[in-house]
């Protein structure tokens, strides 16, 4: 675990270390946009995610079309969640001052995405 | 199994009291409720509402850098949050997986029977979620 000192010099996120976390997804494809002391990694999950927003109610099946492929693939994303999870512990373990979120995409072009903005605490900034 | 025979009544009748009987787990544990009537579209049909895990959601990606640097204050590292949001979604997977398996003892007896499921809320963020399976002959 490495943290700040009170009068250490001041550091750069570690993206080296930032991406050998979420590595798996990266070689599967992630996007990764990185922004001085920020970085965002978007994973995209193996099925349409949708946030539902609202009292808009979505079909998910019928007797010509089977649950069995809603939950198979409804299951894929929750394998997908629980890596992820395990990637941001490793990070908030080695770096416990970084703020890391996890956002859904709610817009059509994002709706299957996740991501991870990763960024180091606002007073670091300059 | 029963099928409907040749000379019967055109006027289909739906066995509500065996699909509610399908579900009674649901039912038993006050997460389902049933409703039925008919319509000139499906005749007589059954509705049943059962409710989802509520979730509490993730947020939502705003694609702003700048917005996201100025909330990050309240971050806080949401690895906890995204720990109860993948229990959440297992919890609703089983959910479906239990609703499987009472449409195939409705299917069993009633292969004829059509059927259609909505959801407004198995990813989370809402305050009350709920899956709903309309059936009709």
């Amino acid at each position: 675990m490495k943290i700040r000192k009170f009068n250490e010099a001041y550091e750069p996120l570690d993206i080296e270390y930032i991406k050998q976390c979420f590595i798996d997804f990266i070689d599967s494809g992630a996007g990764t946009k990185i922004d001085g002391n920020f970085i965002e990694i978007s994973i995209e999950l193996p099925m349409k995610f949708s946030l539902a927003m609202g009292s808009k109610y979505e079909y998910i099946s019928d007797e010509n079309n089977k649950l069995e492929k809603f939950i198979d693939g409804h299951e894929k994303n929750n394998e997908f969640f629980k890596e992820i999870r395990n990637c941001m512990a490793k990070l908030v373990d080695e770096y416990p001052d970084y703020r890391v979120s996890a956002q859904i995409g709610s817009a059509d072009s994002w709706s299957n995405y996740i991501h991870i903005m990763i960024l180091l605490d606002n007073k670091y900034f300059k | 199994m029963r099928i409907r025979k040749f000379n019967e009544s055109s006027e289909k009748e739906i066995d509500s009291e065996y699909i509610k009987q399908c579900f009674m787990d649901f039912f038993d544990n006050g997460t389902a409720r049933m409703q039925s009537g008919s319509s000139a579209a499906y005749g007589n049909w059954v509705e049943i509402r059962i409710d989802t895990e509520k979730i509490k959601g993730l947020k939502e990606y705003n694609n702003d850098y700048e917005r996201s640097r100025r909330s990050s204050a309240n971050w806080v590292t949401n690895t906890d949050n995204i720990s109860k949001y993948a229990d959440g979604l297992i919890k609703n997977s089983e959910l479906i997986r239990e609703i499987e398996i009472c449409l195939k003892r409705i299917a069993d007896e009633y292969p004829d029977y059509a059927y259609k499921i909505w959801s407004n809320g198995l990813n989370g963020n809402l305050e009350k979620s709920d899956v709903v399976l309309s059936f009709w002959p």
